[in-house]
């Protein structure tokens, strides 16, 4: 093959281009951090970088989902606790009084179970962030008292959270459940004929009343067991969820980050490669005949 | 013999040798002249001398060492290499608009899921009722970015093609011009060769262009075709115009399919960019359907269901999507009116945030992200396998280059031996005539002196 100097200049042109080419590649790769800045970089990884990354933004959710749930839980779990306590003590109290005859004493009892009773109504209305635990999905207060009868003013709503892929926890228990609505006698009417009861001296009334605050406290800890098991759900939702975020994460850097040490090789390699080719240039351009005639 | 011959004969190399440094020199100013091809002088003996005596030499052409074949190589190569390199980079552009993977569609329709979800942990909170009204408006935003990027792109591209037309009409005229001054100027055997190499400059061009293919004839015009249909001939030349649906127009009405960058453009424009339009649409379409049903199934007041939440005008997807929903408080949050009202019911905003993962619309097979990420990856499998093509075209196409080049370039070093030859052809045919001037100096001055 003829070799002229227009060939020799376009030749060695067409490979500095392609070796700066190669030299910006590794470098944009390295300071960007990704093998894939663009679609069509890796097409089928950059789908796959896609879901992976929706998978995360999922995930993330659903932890936050599961941290908010986890709160709801909590709360109405101390607010049941609480209750649990209040009752044992009206249910102590109301003993006492079947086996005292002195009425300033049954007086005495039936004000302190008078106030359990405004502390359960207050600890059944009681609220996160505006909202309240027991109230379902309503926004007005749980239980309130409408022409002296103690009713249920919330709704059956169910908060539901989704705390992992396809797993949704129900996170609340309703009032008209657990304060005892649903099976007719609330917990509130109880407590209020108790301290009637106590005040007449009604003995046959406050032991049936002493059975009445035992089925309440049934129907509190059937919803506390149902909480508990709602928390256990979440907490195990948190752990796979973290598994699946871990899992994800390192699964994206897989796909789209540069192996930092193989870029940073790459790149001194096509450095040397690009100066080798400038030097190959300056000295194959440089010779003409005219330099060696006089 | 006369010694007056010799002189002749001398005097024929002299001016050989002459021609001979000046084209070396002609060749030497234009070594870097673009499609210039070397010349050479032909020589041979003159024919007349008496016996076995010559009578000195002759030039009996300067000739271009032009070979057709490494021509129709080297623009059958840049046809396909100038339609995919122009073609890729149309593709190039239109996958840098995406975005993607971290400033696209997706992660704002990521955003929006969240923020729906995030409102349905808290449907009374106003801010959490803002921000899924600010995440539909940036998603839209994003995709009226796009479409517009892309109606720009598309219009700059016809702008453009408009333009290589127009080129190639230029080219064409020019072509058919030198043709007539190559016919005027005479028989082949004194061929204008700078004429020729403008006319062949032309040609590389149209082929780049156009992909026409060109037929030189013996009278040396040449001859520009496309596809079988003639654009320059010897009566005249054919400008070509576009069609309303860009295609490219014969003036006798033939549609003619052409390659290199105008079919390139072509292709993009009328296969390649609608399609990616339609995807864009199709998948906004897709969109507002889903979302504006579901939020249809939900209420925000007891007697109120959810509004539409997007809106686009028909035809135009992309470019005119919007948020119909103004006010933060007519989002449908709740799955169900009461009474009384579910304040705190979220599910509705869970049923919405479920897209993420759910068929957009039942039966369509694909979630709304899937649905974009199938758009993405065809963009990117398009662009990906057009720079591949592109590359090994160009590749090839240089390498036909360099073959073309090596053979009709000019080369220094040749040159100079060149010169150096006639250099002293011409100083041995000057030392011819000083040694004839011996013989009849000797002859004149010294015979006839015998007895003096």
């Amino acid at each position: 093959m003829r070799v002229t100097h227009q060939t020799t200049t376009t030749y060695a042109l067409q490979r500095l281009q392609s070796r700066l080419g190669q030299l910006q590649k590794s470098q944009e790769q390295l300071a960007s951090g990704t093998r894939i800045g663009k679609p069509s970089d890796d097409p089928a990884a950059m789908n796959k970088l896609l879901t992976l990354r929706s998978d995360e933004a999922s995930a993330d959710q659903a932890a936050r989902n599961a941290s908010d749930g986890l709160q709801r839980t909590s709360i109405a779990d101390s607010h049941l606790r609480t209750l649990i306590d209040r009752l044992h003590r009206a249910r102590e109290l109301a003993i006492r009084a079947a086996n005292t005859s002195a009425p300033s004493e049954r007086n005495a009892i039936a004000t302190e179970i008078r106030t359990i009773g405004e502390e359960a109504a207050a600890i059944a209305n009681g609220n996160s962030g505006g909202r309240g635990l027991f109230s379902g999905h309503s926004d007005g207060p749980a239980v309130q008292q409408v022409a002296g009868v103690w009713t249920y003013t919330g709704d059956g709503g169910q908060v539901r959270r989704r705390v992992g892929e396809g797993d949704v926890v129900t996170v609340n228990v309703t009032g008209d459940d657990v304060f005892g609505f649903a099976a007719g006698r609330d917990v509130f009417s109880v407590l209020d004929d108790l301290a009637d009861r106590i005040v007449t001296a009604d003995a046959a009334g406050v032991q049936t009343s002493i059975a009445e605050v035992d089925t309440s406290m049934t129907n509190i800890l059937d919803g506390l067991a149902k909480l508990g098991a709602a928390t256990n759900r979440i907490e195990a939702g948190q752990i796979r969820t973290d598994d699946t975020r871990l899992a994800v994460q390192s699964e994206i850097s897989k796909v789209e980050s540069v192996d930092i040490a193989e870029a940073i090789t790459d790149l001194q390699l096509h450095q040397v490669a690009f100066e080798a080719t400038l030097g190959a240039l300056s000295r194959s351009l440089q010779p003409s005949l005219t330099q060696f005639l006089r | 013999m006369s010694d007056f011959v010799t002189l002749r004969t001398a005097l024929s190399g002299l001016m050989a040798a002459r021609a001979g440094v000046d084209t070396a020199s002609h060749n030497v100013a234009n070594a870097a002249t673009p499609g210039f091809t070397r010349q050479r002088i032909e020589q041979s003996t003159l024919i007349g001398g008496r016996g076995m005596i010559g009578s000195g030499t002759q030039i009996t052409d300067i000739s271009r060492t032009r070979e057709q074949f490494l021509d129709m190589r080297l623009r059958s190569a840049v046809d396909l290499a100038h339609h995919s390199n122009v073609r890729s980079a149309l593709l190039s552009q239109v996958e840098a608009e995406l975005g993607e993977p971290s400033n696209g569609i997706s992660t704002a329709l990521s955003a929006t899921w969240s923020a729906f979800e995030d409102l349905s942990l808290d449907p009374t909170n106003t801010a959490a009722r803002q921000n899924v009204l600010s995440g539909l408006e940036s998603l839209t935003t994003r995709i009226r970015q796009l479409a517009g990027g892309w109606e720009l792109l598309g219009s700059q591209a016809t702008t453009e093609l408009e333009g290589a037309v127009g080129q190639v009409n230029e080219l064409l005229a020019e072509v058919h011009s030198v043709n007539s001054e190559i016919r005027r100027s005479g028989s082949l055997t004194s061929a204008p060769n700078d004429l020729l190499d403008r006319r062949d400059l032309a040609l590389d061009r149209l082929a780049e262009l156009l992909g026409a293919t060109s037929i030189t004839h013996d009278n040396g015009t040449a001859s520009v075709m496309l596809g079988g249909v003639s654009l320059v001939h010897d009566a005249g030349h054919s400008p070509l115009q576009l069609g309303p649906g860009l295609e490219l127009l014969h003036p006798s009405g033939a549609t003619l399919q052409a390659g290199g960058e105008v079919g390139g453009r072509q292709q993009f424009l009328t296969v390649d960019f609608p399609g990616f339009q339609a995807g864009l649409d199709g998948f906004v379409e897709e969109l507002t359907v889903s979302l504006n049903t579901r939020h249809a199934d939900g209420w925000y007041s007891e007697t109120d269901p959810g509004g539409p939440l997007l809106s686009h005008s028909a035809g135009a997807a992309g470019l005119t999507v919007q948020v119909a929903l103004a006010d933060p408080e007519q989002l449908a949050v709740a799955s169900s009116p009461g009474p009384p009202f579910p304040v705190h019911d979220g599910a509705n905003a869970e049923w919405i945030a479920a897209l993420r993962n759910d068929e957009s619309t039942p039966g369509s097979g694909a979630s709304l992200p899937e649905a974009w990420r199938a758009v993405v990856t065809g963009i990117g499998v398009d662009t990906a396998t057009a720079a591949r093509f592109a590359h090994t075209q160009t590749d090839l196409a240089q390498a036909a280059g360099r073959t073309r080049e090596s053979a009709h370039g000019v080369s220094i070093d040749e040159e100079m031996v060149q010169l150096m030859q006639y250099q002293h052809a011409y100083e041995a045919a000057a030392r011819v005539m000083t040694t004839v001037d011996g013989l009849l100096d000797v002859l004149i001055n010294r015979t006839g002196l015998v007895g003096r």
